[in-house]
């Protein structure tokens, strides 16, 4: 019971610091589905880290994330209706295998882990919901996207790994013998452990080796917010196999990507195959793509198009990332001209020029 | 969430055997001790602590600092292992670090008894 109100009292402040919010940055808009970016950008040869986010076009600026049973559950209980139907700016990611704990999980198995144990421990949900694209201005309408992405092979463990957990072992080892009343030296120590811990956090994404990581989404309609009309009109599958060089740094990524995509009434398919090779250096990158694309429409006309580019890619600092890309975009597109100089602030990318033919 | 337990483990004449185990993926160091002397550290994998009937009235104290290594969980567990007594036991220990990268210390004692 007393868990009960906790909870409640957790979630009325929470509401009361959104409503203070709202109030104090009205022009941000933070939590109307307006704010967000309603175009499909399917080009990014990368697998979406939320799938269902990118085939329904959106880029939410507040997503949940719950890591126990306990937030997600509260997560859907805060999901708002909106004229007692859903809501239109709901966003969620989730990783199911996380939400509980797993006591038999050794850090060793977990590097080790097989094709099905590295799908659980990898598998990524991800759910949104945001008003209808193409309706007019007197027309309401939901879209639902559900997807999810995971790998199937994850690559071996960084080289730098074992040396970082002895590392991380011999300052746990100093703990231990530094009596419990020595509460400064034992802060100092935990201190250096939790920089070698971070230092770990990143090199799990930093595998070298072969790995698989696949995804996949749908979107579905529901014009006038009606369950019965609900239509499923788009979905997506990506598939990228790749390989990661110890040294120098290279990844060659493999693309094979469908999407299907209904816009009012007609019917497009996108069957696009690709690669990519990155070499990384410590705050450098340099890459370069190619993706063929096969539309195939509703009246069966084929139409095969290409994008080709070169990305350079300078981490400033943590927080700063300048991005450049040079080439050529698929033929559909009105301008198929690539050139674009960026500056990633760490919450979201801003043009600083942009050029179109 | 607790971090420290205090047991009594009933043995038996045969070995008692002691594991530990750091479990959703994190990294952890365990200092054992039998009547306060140090018998192993590290990774404790089937260890021996002693004939049953030596160690009766002796209290076995384990000390484990685990290091929240993973972005993906922010819990950290420890199963500790007793086998070779009376029936063969899991100790679980379990907390959340509120922070990437922090360290909790854990704490078992286990007094033997006939």
């Amino acid at each position: 019971m007393k868990e009960i109100l906790e909870t409640n009292k957790t979630v009325r402040l929470l509401n009361l610091i959104i409503l203070q919010l709202c109030v104090l940055l009205p022009n941000l808009n933070l939590l109307s589905g307006e704010s967000w970016n309603t175009s499909v950008d399917i080009n990014d040869l990368r697998t979406p880290v939320a799938p269902a986010f990118v085939l329904l076009g959106i880029e939410p600026t507040s997503i949940d994330r719950p890591k126990t049973p306990k937030a997600f559950a509260l997560s859907l209980l805060n999901a708002r209706p909106q004229d007692n139907f859903l809501p239109q700016n709901y966003a969620l990611e989730v990783a199911p295998y996380w939400l509980f704990s797993h006591v038999n999980l050794t850090f060793d198995d977990y590097y080790n882990a097989n094709i099905i144990q590295t799908f659980l421990q990898t598998a990524f949900l991800s759910v949104a919901t945001s008003k209808m694209p193409n309706l007019d201005t007197l027309s309401v309408g939901t879209s639902v996207g559900l997807g999810l992405n995971a790998m199937l092979v994850q690559g071996k463990a960084n080289p730098n790994l074992s040396t970082l957990r002895n590392q991380l072992l011999n300052i746990q080892n100093s703990i231990l013998d530094t009596p419990d009343e020595d509460s400064t030296q034992i802060n100092s120590l935990m201190n250096q452990a939790k920089n070698i811990a971070l230092e770990i956090q990143k090199l799990d994404k930093k595998r070298i080796g072969f790995r698989i990581e696949c995804a996949g989404a749908s979107v579905i309609d529901f014009p006038e917010d009606d369950f019965e009309s609900g239509k499923m009109t788009r979905y997506g599958f990506w598939f990228l196999p790749a390989y990661q060089l110890e040294k120098p740094f290279f990844d060659f990524i493999a693309l094979g990507r469908f999407i299907h995509n209904e816009i009012r009434d007609s019917t497009e398919n996108y069957v696009d195959f690709g690669g990519r090779i990155v070499w990384e250096l410590t705050d450098f990158s340099l890459s370069g793509e190619f993706v063929n694309r096969l539309i195939k429409s509703e009246n069966n006309q084929n139409e095969n198009t290409y994008r080709v580019s070169t990305n350079i890619e300078y981490q400033v600092n943590s927080n700063i990332q300048v991005i450049a890309s040079f080439g050529k975009n698929f033929e559909i597109d009105t301008s198929d001209l690539v050139a674009f100089l960026g500056v990633n602030f760490g919450f979201g990318q801003i043009p600083v020029i942009k050029l179109t033919k | 969430m607790a971090t420290k337990i205090n047991e009594v483990y009933v043995v038996r004449k045969s070995d008692v055997i002691l594991s530990v185990k750091i479990g959703n993926a994190q990294i952890g160091s365990s200092l054992v001790k039998l009547d306060n002397k140090e018998i192993s550290r590290g990774e404790i994998k089937d260890l021996i602590i002693g004939n049953g009937s030596d160690i009766i009235g002796k209290t076995l104290s384990i000390k484990t600092v685990i290091t929240d290594v993973s972005d993906k969980t922010n819990v950290l567990t420890v199963q500790y292992t007793l086998k070779g007594g009376e029936t063969d036991k899991n100790y679980d220990l379990k907390d959340e670090v509120s922070e990437e990268g922090d360290s909790v210390i854990f704490r078992a004692n286990f007094e033997f008894q006939g």
